[in-house]
């Protein structure tokens, strides 16, 4: 759980880029090569992101606390070279649910202006 | 590991920062391995895709990186400068005082010698200027400038003669400095008004020119600024002249560049082809020259020469040998005189920094040593060595970047000290602190920063960690200590340097100021007053008015004695002409002998205070009808009647009909054209008796000199209304005491001697400074060894006398160094002493004698210091 002092608006709000590898990291410990295809694949390769972006992210995200190194270990899906995990703290899932919150709203007040198209029901 | 893979770690390496890359850079090897492989099996496209995407996201993210490092270094440094206020502070006074002169001075010489002219294409344009054996630089007279702009074809000839017209018509009648210039005045300057024309062909003509050019701020004066100005009609000498045209804002002709009272309006120069033979004599000219297109000044220069020497074979007799005509480039006329003096000064407050930063230096490598085991915990937890570099140096930039800030603030209240102190420097008026400045500001501050802290730097690079863990103190270092003190050596040689030079010019000032003048300066009132042509067009009326005015003035309560001559000494400058003596025959190119001559009237030589040696002083009865006389100086004497008294002998101006005049008086020889220049032979003609050496050149604007008992200005009311009295629209100007046209005429020697004094000062206090912190550091590092050796039984004496020497040797090694820098750097002074050798050996001592002294106070306290340590105290401390 986050700590009740914890605040995720200051980090607020998010790139398309950073919003997704913390999304990414919600379902488990992931290493970096992971996090990349995760991205790319849910994004249906709208979001592409390079080795120096990534790692800058997470630089970035470690030093906030939002995600947290895990030990090294093995990948054998790949080479089973020893890779750098990285899970999602609980605060890092604050801010990522505070940002999704921030983009439904926004979705909403278009919706309520008909800038948007209705969803289609079933 | 494959190509593409080394590829992109070496990039890697390239662009980030070392911090990153220690914990990331395998990690984004391993990553980038692995979409390689992907990309590889795809195909090219997705290959090229990802290397696309890979190096754009690396120069993107890199800078960024360093921002972020860059960021922590200075929240850094800045805790650290907060932590050691007194530090910082005294960091901070030293490098500001360094970098706000270097920005002051390099303002000056910004505006002086770099800033573009205001003329178009100024590098195109020269002065022309005839050169004879005795003068190097002569103007042209009517004859020669027609003769010019007919034959030169690589240039375009203007000219320019300086005047003053009475402006009437207002509530108070004014004089006006007025400039007459040819009608391509401008064209050749390259400069446009910024309403209406300026002069057309035909005004050159005689009683055409009834035209006027108004400067910007006499524009803006008499007219408001009003567009309407232009077809108005100005009453100058009591003749109607109609405006056509004002000048932009930033013009300023070529000679009156800094000039205290420049021209107010431009008048067309009226050229008189028939000038007759006798005016080719009669150099009054300024002449501008621009090189057309398609030819060189060096081809310009070889058909001067050529005309040059058409002249003497055109007019025998009237060039002497050696004469000729030189074109001199435009920026160099106008700043010539002042650059030497304004590179000595960048000179000196390049020193002044470096002494700075040498304290600075000197003050961080102390603090190193406080920092040690903070910069060994750093070491132990993964700061690598080049990272505390980085962050040293960062501190250095910070403190650097602050003192900037300080240093231009100190650097803008300099400038208009300077400006205030010679306002007759040319484009001196032009100095600001604009982003040329500013960028200059910002890279001595970068570069103050890189070396200061290079040593600090390098110095924690070499730093043992384990030591410094360890021990519990720092271990003192001989390499340390012999930095520091060559840095104080270097200091002590740097300062020694300056004080020398500035020195060197306060000797040379002193001596300029007590040189004899040749008159007395002290409760002397002078004005100037210019008649107008109307009605003064002969010798007589203007006699008359002269006479008349200063019976008047003489009438006034507290005047002892007035007098007027054609220009006083040190405010205009005198030429010579050839004279002979009875019996001899003026040769083909004149007498060789030659006198400066001067125009005066009775009282003149009273009023300013002249030593008559012999004979009399003309008087009202020397009239046009009497006997012809002269007054002769004593160099003149001296030099043509050695062996006989010249009262009653007679000579002739060479050149028409002249009289023989009869010598009547001896009197003192006066420094007219400047105190540094010692006088020649000079003639003084009484006005009454003047015969013009060229037609319609009757003399009607005097300087009027009063000598008063009491305060002189106190009488320039009373005596501007004596004027009046005689013409209501006849205004007085350049109303000054006689100490005060000294005192311009001294202006910028006494600036640079002040500046220079004042950075020497600075310079001496830094290295009393830095002298006194070295000490003061190394008695502290020192404690434990004075306590041993105290109670080993060594005296107060003892230890003062071995602390004293220590602190001196560097003083002392520094003064060596800065005797033997001084011999060779103060012959750059050359130029800008008067009767002062560079290398004066008395000034030399002198000076060494005083650092040393001050660097013997300075360690006086820490010796003292050092005596008082308590033995028992100091072993316990350990």
């Amino acid at each position: 759980m986050a700590r009740r002092s914890f605040d995720p608006q200051p980090y607020l709000p998010l790139t398309p880029a950073m919003f997704q590898v913390l999304v990414a990291l919600a379902d488990g410990e992931k290493h970096g090569y992971a996090v990349i295809k995760e991205v790319h694949r849910r994004t249906d390769g709208k979001v592409r992101l390079s080795a120096g972006t990534l790692y800058a992210l997470i630089k970035r995200f470690v030093s906030d606390g939002l995600i947290v190194e895990c030990d090294e270990r093995p990948d054998p899906s790949l080479d089973d070279e020893r890779r750098r995990y990285y899970r999602l703290s609980d605060n890092g899932r604050a801010v990522a649910l505070a940002e999704a919150e921030r983009m439904e709203e926004a979705v909403g007040h278009a919706r309520a202006k008909l800038l948007t198209r209705k969803p289609r029901t079933a | 590991m494959s190509r593409q893979v080394r590829l992109f770690r070496a990039m890697v390496r390239a662009l980030f920062p070392e911090e990153f890359r220690v914990d990331y850079e395998s990690e984004m090897a391993r990553t980038f391995t692995a979409q390689e492989r992907e990309a590889r099996s795809t195909g090219a496209r997705a290959l090229a895709r990802l290397w696309w995407e890979t190096l754009t996201g690396l120069v993107r993210t890199a800078p960024r990186e360093h921002m972020a490092q860059l960021r922590q270094d200075v929240a850094y440094a800045a805790r650290m400068m907060r932590r050691t206020p007194g530090f910082t502070a005294v960091a901070i006074l030293t490098l500001a005082t360094g970098i706000g002169a270097n920005t002051a001075i390099f303002s000056a010489v910004n505006a002086v010698l770099v800033r573009p002219l205001p003329y178009s294409h100024p590098d195109r344009v020269a002065m022309l200027w005839n050169h004879w054996p005795s003068s190097a630089k002569s103007g042209l007279s009517m004859p020669e400038l027609l003769d010019f702009r007919e034959r030169l074809r690589s240039v375009d000839v203007a000219a320019l003669a300086g005047g003053a017209v009475n402006l009437a018509g207002r509530a108070e009648p004014e004089r006006l400095h007025a400039a007459y210039v040819t009608a391509n005045y401008f064209d050749v300057l390259g400069v446009r008004p910024v309403l209406g024309r300026t002069f057309a062909a035909r005004e050159e003509a005689r009683g055409e020119g009834r035209v006027v050019l108004l400067t910007y701020a006499v524009w803006q004066r008499l007219f408001d600024g009003r567009r309407d100005a232009i077809g108005q009609r100005l009453m100058l000498d009591k003749e109607g002249y109609t405006v056509v045209g004002v000048l932009p804002q930033d013009f300023e002709l070529p000679h009156e560049f800094g000039a205290l009272e420049p021209s107010a309006v431009i008048l067309p120069l009226t050229l008189d082809p028939a000038a007759s033979r006798a005016e080719r004599g009669s150099h009054y000219l300024r002449t501008i020259v621009r090189v057309r297109d398609g030819y060189s000044p060096t081809q310009a220069q070889a058909e001067v020469d050529g005309i040059t020497r058409a002249f003497d074979r055109e007019n025998p007799g009237e060039y002497d040998p050696g004469y000729g005509a030189t074109l001199w480039p435009l920026r160099g006329e106008i700043v010539g005189d002042v650059r030497p003096a304004l590179l000595v000064l960048l000179g000196a407050v390049t020193l002044v920094l470096l002494i700075a930063c040498a304290n600075v230096a000197n003050l961080l490598l102390a603090r190193g040593r406080v920092r040690a085991r903070e910069i060994a915990v750093r070491k132990a937890i993964g700061a690598s060595p080049a990272r505390l570099v980085r962050q040293v140096l960062t501190e250095g930039l910070v403190l650097a970047g602050i003192s900037a800030l300080a240093g231009v603030a100190l650097a803008s209240s300099l400038t208009s000290l300077m400006a205030q102190l010679a306002p007759g420097i040319p484009r001196l008026s032009e100095m600001s602190i604009d982003w040329t400045v500013l960028a200059f500001t910002a890279g001595v501050s970068i570069l103050t920063a890189v070396v200061f802290g290079s040593l600090p730097a390098a110095d924690l690079a070499r730093r043992d960690i384990s030591g410094h863990l360890a021990a519990g103190r720092g271990a003192r270092t001989s390499m340390r200590q012999a930095v520091r003190g060559a840095l104080v050596a270097a200091q002590v040689a740097l300062a020694l340097v300056l004080l020398i030079g500035a020195a060197l010019l306060a000797q040379s000032f002193t001596r300029l100021l007590h040189v004899p003048s040749g008159f007395r300066t002290a409760n002397v009132l002078t004005f100037r007053v210019s008649l107008p042509v109307e009605g003064f067009a002969e010798r007589e009326p203007v006699v008359r008015f002269y006479e008349e005015a200063l019976a008047r003035i003489r009438a006034l309560p507290g005047v002892t004695a007035a007098g007027a001559a054609a220009g006083l000494p040190l405010q205009t400058e005198i030429g010579d002409w050839d004279f002979y003596l009875p019996g001899e025959t003026p040769g083909p190119h004149g007498s060789d002998r030659a006198a400066d001559w001067q125009v005066i009237t009775p009282g003149y030589m009273e009023s300013m205070g002249v030593r008559l040696l012999r004979g009399r002083l003309p008087t009202e009865s020397d009239r046009g009808d009497a006997p012809a006389v002269v007054v002769i100086n004593d160099a003149l004497a001296r030099a043509y009647f050695p062996a006989r008294d010249p009262i009653g002998q007679q000579i002739r101006m060479s050149g028409g009909e002249r009289p023989w005049m009869t010598i009547i008086g001896i009197v003192g020889d006066i420094r007219h054209n400047g105190l540094a220049t010692p006088a020649g032979p000079q003639v003084f003609l009484p006005h009454a008796q003047f015969v013009p050496f060229w037609k319609d050149t009757t003399v009607r604007a005097f300087s009027i000199a009063v000598r008063t008992s009491g305060d002189p200005l106190a009488i320039a009311s009373a005596a501007r209304g004596r004027i009046r009295e005689l013409d209501r629209d006849l205004p007085i100007s350049q109303v000054m005491t006689l100490d005060d046209v000294v005192d311009r005429a001294v202006a910028p020697q006494r600036l640079q001697m002040l500046l220079l004094t004042f950075f020497a000062t600075v310079a001496l206090v830094l290295a009393a400074i830095g002298t006194y912190g070295v000490l003061a550091y190394q008695i502290t590092e020192r404690t434990r060894e004075f306590g041993v050796r105290m109670a080993l039984g060594a005296r107060s004496g003892d230890i003062l006398r071995m602390v004293l020497r220590q602190g001196m040797m560097p003083a002392i090694a520094g003064v060596l160094i800065g005797l033997g820098s001084a011999a060779l750097l103060t012959r750059l002074l050359s130029s800008l002493l008067f009767e002062t050798p560079p290398t004066d050996a008395a000034t030399f001592a002198a000076t060494a004698a005083s650092l040393l002294a001050a660097a013997l106070l300075a360690c006086v306290m820490p010796a003292r210091r050092a005596t008082r340590v308590d033995p028992s105290l100091a072993l316990r401390a350990e």
